[in-house]
């Protein structure tokens, strides 16, 4: 009762604030001129085709010239769609896939989810070059906690593989998170939201301040939120019916906490220090975590953290250097408790815990505007404490669970690389060749663990026109097993434990891209990419005397598909369209059909996002319109086991395709207080309530979030 | 110009895509036979998959094997061995479910099922329908009593056997005179542990409690034991006897561990564990506090060739070792198939004719003289023998069947402990 009270209490409220947006935009209409308010809007797609980007080759260079697949996503377009985090800016991205089980957001990328266990540990994710992974694990946290959505000045987002630069971990894509700076950030903000998430109350706040005084500029920014996302009800696997309808999460809660500062001086002689980091707290009970499904008291609290020095100097003309140090580290909070059961008298707690120090130099050489030669070592040790769960019970009485391998304590990993941009006509003057640029880099890493690593990168760009490129690419890559995925010991009997003979998992990409302008105000971009991945590590199935769940080398994945994003800006519209479509094989052995090829579980065959921003300059709105239709898609292994127990390997079920339609209103800056702007955003997530679920991985499916409302008021300082 | 360039790029992109496409096709592997002999294999696959797929592993090497070789010839007509796997779930329900499927299906002999409970049930189907049905697992002596015209057989030893000689070993061997029994709540719990019972209070001991706990508790690990362990625990013993299935002891370990009686206990008791336990399993998920108390019991392959060289098969063809059982769904698979091949029928009532005489028995029937011994994998010898109107004797991967007289067979049984986290084997029973 209490609870529908205080939702009602909600509903009251957003119904005022929405109509006191309404009244604000009336009064404000009529008092200013309304044809100079219109140039508020850039309605020009021009920027999205011209845009500088860094992360393909770690230089600007803009993006039709650089020899990646790269979207981004810039601060425009975070704001006016309303995104509160990177997983929700990622979603709308052509050939990624983000599932989640209400705990973390899980990204798949181009017919590949890394699966039970593993929350985006395919790509590699960095802020402004930083990895910034929970090294024990390699997975990659996209909450809200990651980052304060409010200090990213763009998201450059790459598909296909980038070891030869990054080395481990850019294995099928690497997101690279550019933060403002003091002297990029406009204004000083701070903003709220509160929502009604499927009848439960959630709020956040979050903040961004900075600015620029002579040499120095800083930025900070935080944000918190405190989300309630109970009252789901497990989906049972088809033909099973292990859980009912009353088995819902009733403590589905979490509280991302993020923090980002940044200071930097600049001095031409000097050259450009900077001193930044971010802290990223999780602490959250998950309720679909597939150790233990609706325990009531799975909270999982952690710290991720780094901070780093980068110093940069222009040393001659046309040479350039970068020097950075960091130190990264992650842990458990003491009051993490991990339940495989509802017992209260006995849980489980772990002990994971990691240090990383970081160095890194790049020299860069431009011999002109488009030729450039870059070398660059880096250094890493990571100190490992590995994971080791512990079953405790009220007597105190705490006992080490078996299955774990003793391994090195520490991670030495030792990159060089080597790339070279190269445009003939530019650097020996054949004219011909004028349109044609190559880049080829090529990486060797030493690890302490596994050994030696080659990984090399070649693409040739051609301009057909001054607007119109077109791409072939050709790259390695690799994926680092983890302390986890070596060492652990099981959270349960029969569990996943460790596999210390784990070999990186390796890629080979080719792809194909043309993108460009085809008028000033319609740009498209399109790719052809094939994608074959072995000693891809899957988690097996125990068999016999293999007693627990192992993640082992034993497949091979091959990838093709399509990829093609379509942008228009059309009569106060900003628009976007992108489809994918996949076809990804996994061959494995199967004990009892031998070498088999099935399609891999868990990613859909076809993906199409879209979105229409309609502005409405005479009434400082806009509203915009985005949506996401998810074709079918295979169930986890561990479920096909559920629904076919003999053939499980062959005989699997899909989850329904579905679509799911967003309707964010939300003002321009308009000026409720005196000489300061506000900014206030209705969000209707999952207009339509679709009823949807995302891939489980033990003995259910987990549902999607039914129709939320979020109200945001951000006010610029 | 510019027209003719996009022209050219659009043909290279299909021409990328095309690449790959024959990589990116589907291929399930399933054989395709022209005449073959379909086998039903069922186990209780969704209850205990670590081992019943080990099982079904063990028919299938069998049939790969049968196979590679050429199959049977039966009336001048090839047969290849096409194996139908089934789940019967651990319900006799399901059980008679699939076994009318197959029936229904056309096969007339059945490998399975993994549980006892599910077995009598099957069996009795089985009977009806005139179909043979030989078990890798069931051990229940139920199976043993049935009125079943010989369509019931079993490769696996029964648990009359074990129950008897548990309770000898812990009474004459050990002294203990002290004992509760601690089993699942199934038909396969109460038979092995009503037989312990009998057997330890004939011979002068004690069973101070006799507790059980559910059999159909979907999570084991969420349930909660604190009634039947205090029950349990309420008085010293010498050793508690555990009925269970190989997936929980592990659970019971840890369960019996953090109970606060059993920490009371001055002299902590023996654990006593029934066959089919996979001590390997046990090794890592068993609380390593308790792992040095522990005692069972299985049939052992200590001494038998077969064993080893089916051992090394399977390894090869499966990359991981077979666990307990599995030899015996090897097994039940040739001896099917030999009976099949002496009989030159596929017809049950005939096959059931010859399954003692290809086992080597010395029960009810016929004395033979001279049958050939034919070890495991050498199905070509054996084959060549039988067509020239020779006997055999099959000695398998689970040691000499020699079927008796209900169709049992007659098994080697060893008493087994773990010693610094290794498993050892401490003494033998029978031949």
């Amino acid at each position: 009762m209490a609870n529908k009270l205080r939702t009602m209490k909600y509903r009251i409220l957003y119904l005022f604030l929405l109509l006191l947006l309404f009244q604000v935009n009336s009064t404000i209409s009529q008092e200013i001129d309304t044809t100079s308010t219109e140039a508020l809007f850039d309605l020009s797609l021009e920027d999205l085709m011209n845009i500088e980007i860094v992360s393909a080759v770690r230089q600007n260079q803009n993006i039709i010239d650089a020899p990646s697949i790269v979207s981004v996503i810039t601060e425009k377009q975070i704001k006016e769609r309303g995104y509160l985090s990177l997983d929700e800016a990622l979603n709308s991205i052509a050939g990624y896939d983000v599932i989640t089980d209400h705990f973390q957001p899980n990204l798949g990328i181009r017919g590949i989810n890394g699966g039970l266990r593993t929350w985006s540990r395919l790509i590699k994710v960095m802020v402004d070059g930083q990895s910034v992974s929970f090294r024990s694990s390699s997975n990659n946290f996209l909450d809200a906690s990651l980052i304060p959505i409010e200090a990213i000045e763009k998201i450059e987002i790459i598909r296909g593989p980038n070891s030869a630069l990054y080395g481990k971990n850019a294995f099928l894509g690497v997101i690279n998170i550019i933060t403002k700076s003091g002297s990029t950030l406009q204004d000083n903000a701070i903003s709220h939201y509160i929502a009604d998430i499927s009848d439960n109350s959630s709020f956040g706040i979050s903040t961004v301040w900075g600015g620029e005084k002579e040499k120095f500029n800083f930025i900070f920014a935080s944000s918190y939120s405190q989300i309630d996302k109970s009252g789901l009800a497990l989906t049972n696997v088809p033909g099973n019916e292990i859980y009912s309808k009353s088995d819902i999460g009733k403590k589905n809660e979490s509280n991302p906490l993020s923090i980002f500062l940044k200071l930097t001086y600049e001095d031409g002689k000097f050259g450009k220090i900077t001193l930044d980091g971010t802290k990223q707290i999780i602490n959250s009970y998950a309720e679909f975590l597939d150790w233990g499904a609706l325990t009531r008291n799975n909270y999982i609290s952690l710290i991720n953290a780094y901070e780093r020095v980068s110093y940069n100097k222009d040393i001659y003309e046309n040479l350039n250097a970068t020097l950075t140090l960091s130190r990264s580290t992650g842990k458990p909070f003491k009051d993490e408790i991990l339940e495989t059961n509802t017992d209260p008298t006995e849980w489980i707690e772990r002990e994971v815990s990691y240090t990383g120090y970081d160095v890194t130099g790049n020299l860069s050489y431009n011999f002109d505007e488009v030729n450039n030669f870059s070398i660059g070592i880096d250094y890493t040790t990571d100190i490992h404490d590995h994971q080791k769960f512990y079953t405790v019970n009220n007597a105190g009485t705490r006992t080490l669970n078996p299955g774990g391998t003793e391994g090195k304590d520490q991670f030495n990993n030792l990159g060089i690389y080597l790339q070279m941009i190269f445009n003939a006509s530019e650097f020996f003057g054949i004219n011909y060749l004028r349109n044609l640029t190559l880049t080829a880099g090529y990486r060797f890493d030493y690890h302490n663990i596994y050994g030696d690593v080659l990984t090399y990168r070649i693409a040739a760009v051609y301009h057909l026109t001054n607007d119109i490129s077109t791409k072939i690419m050709y790259g390695t890559s690799f994926n680092a097993p983890s302390s986890e995925q070596l060492y652990t010991n099981y959270i349960y009997p029969g569990g996943i434990v460790g596999n210390p003979s784990l070999k990186p998992e390796k890629a080979n990409t080719l792809e194909w891209a043309l993108m460009g302008k085809i008028t000033e105000s319609v740009n498209f971009s399109t790719n052809v990419f094939y994608t074959e991945i072995d000693d891809k590590i899957e988690y097996l199935l125990p068999y016999g005397q293999i007693t627990n769940i192992m993640a082992e080398n034993v497949s091979n994945i091959y990838s093709g598909g399509i990829e093609a994003e379509l942008n228009a800006s059309l009569f106060q519209n900003t628009a976007y369209v992108n489809y994918s479509y996949q076809k990804s094989i996994l061959e494995k052995n199967d004990p009892l059909l031998q070498e088999i090829k099935v399609n891999t579980a868990l990613y859909p065959n076809h993906i199409i996002k879209f979105g229409d921003i309609y502005h409405l300059p005479k009434f400082y709105l806009n509203i915009n319109l985005e949506g996401k239709y998810i074709s079918s898609r295979i169930a986890s292994d561990q479920n096909n086991f559920v629904y076919d127990p003999i053939n499980y390997a062959t005989s699997r079920y899909k989850l329904d395709p579905y679509l799911v339609l967003d309707l964010t209103i939300s003002s321009t800056d308009i000026n409720i207080f005196k000489d300061s702007k506000t900014k206030i955003s209705l969000k209707l997530q999952n207009l339509l309530d679709t009823k949807y679920n995302y891939p489980g991985f033990n003995n259910y499916d987990i549902p999607g979030i039914g129709r939320s409302i979020y109200f945001r008021f951000t006010q610029f300082i | 110009m510019k027209k003719h360039k996009l022209i050219a790029s659009v043909i290279f992109l299909f021409f990328l895509f095309s690449i790959g496409c024959e990589k990116l096709e589907e291929n399930y592997n399933i054989p395709q036979y022209d005449h073959s002999i379909k086998i039903g294999v069922v186990g209780d696959v969704s209850v205990l998959r670590e081992q019943v797929e080990n099982m079904f592993f063990g028919a299938k090497l069998a049939s790969e094997e049968i196979n590679h070789m050429g199959g049977l010839n039966i009336n001048n007509t090839n047969y290849s061995i096409e194996l139908i796997f089934k789940n019967s779930g651990g319900s006799p329900e399901e059980g008679i479910k699939v076994t009318t499927e197959l029936i229904n299906d056309g096969v007339n002999v059945i490998i399975g099922p993994t549980f006892s409970s599910v077995a009598i049930e099957m069996a009795e189907l089985c009977i009806e329908n005139g179909v043979l049905m030989m078990t890798y697992s069931a051990t229940t002596p139920e199976l043993t009593m049935l009125n079943d015209q010989d369509f019931i057989w079993r490769t696996c030893p029964s648990d009359h056997t074990f129950g008897t000689v548990s309770a000898q070993y812990c009474f004459d061997s050990l002294q203990y005179e002290k004992a509760a029994i601690f089993y699942r709540d199934d038909r396969f719990g109460q038979g092995l542990s009503s037989i312990i019972k009998e057997n330890f209070q004939e011979l002068g001991g004690q069973v101070t409690n006799h507790v059980l706990y559910p059999g159909n508790v979907p999570n084991l690990e969420s349930y909660n034991f604190s009634y039947e362990l205090n029950t349990l625990l309420s008085e010293e013993v010498d050793v508690i006897f555990i009925v269970a299935f190989s997936s929980e002891v592990a659970i019971l370990t840890n369960e019996i561990y953090n109970n606060e009686l059993y920490q009371q206990l001055e002299n902590k008791p023996k654990l006593f564990l029934n066959d089919g336990i996979v001590p390997e399993e046990l090794i890592i998920n068993g609380n390593p506090e308790i792992l040095e108390t522990i005692i069972g019991i299985t049939s052992t392959n200590e001494g038998n060739a077969n064993y080893n060289i089916y051992k090394e098969n399977y390894i090869e063809r499966f990359g991981f070792s077979p666990s307990t059982f599995s030899e015996h769904a090897y097994d039940a698979v040739y001896s099917v198939l030999y009976a099949t091949l002496r009989a030159g029928s596929k017809q049950p009532e005939d096959i059931i004719e010859f399954l003692r005489e290809i086992s080597g028995s010395e029960f009810c029937v016929d004395f033979i003289t001279d049958p050939v011994i034919i070890n495991v994998n050498e199905f070509d010898v054996a084959k060549n023998i039988i067509e020239k109107g020779q006997t055999i004797d099959y000695e398998g991967a689970s040691g000499p069947l020699n079927f008796d007289c209900n169709g049992d067979p007659v098994p080697k049984i060893v008493i087994w402990g773990i010693e610094n986290n290794e498993y050892k084997e401490i003494t033998y029973y029978g031949k």
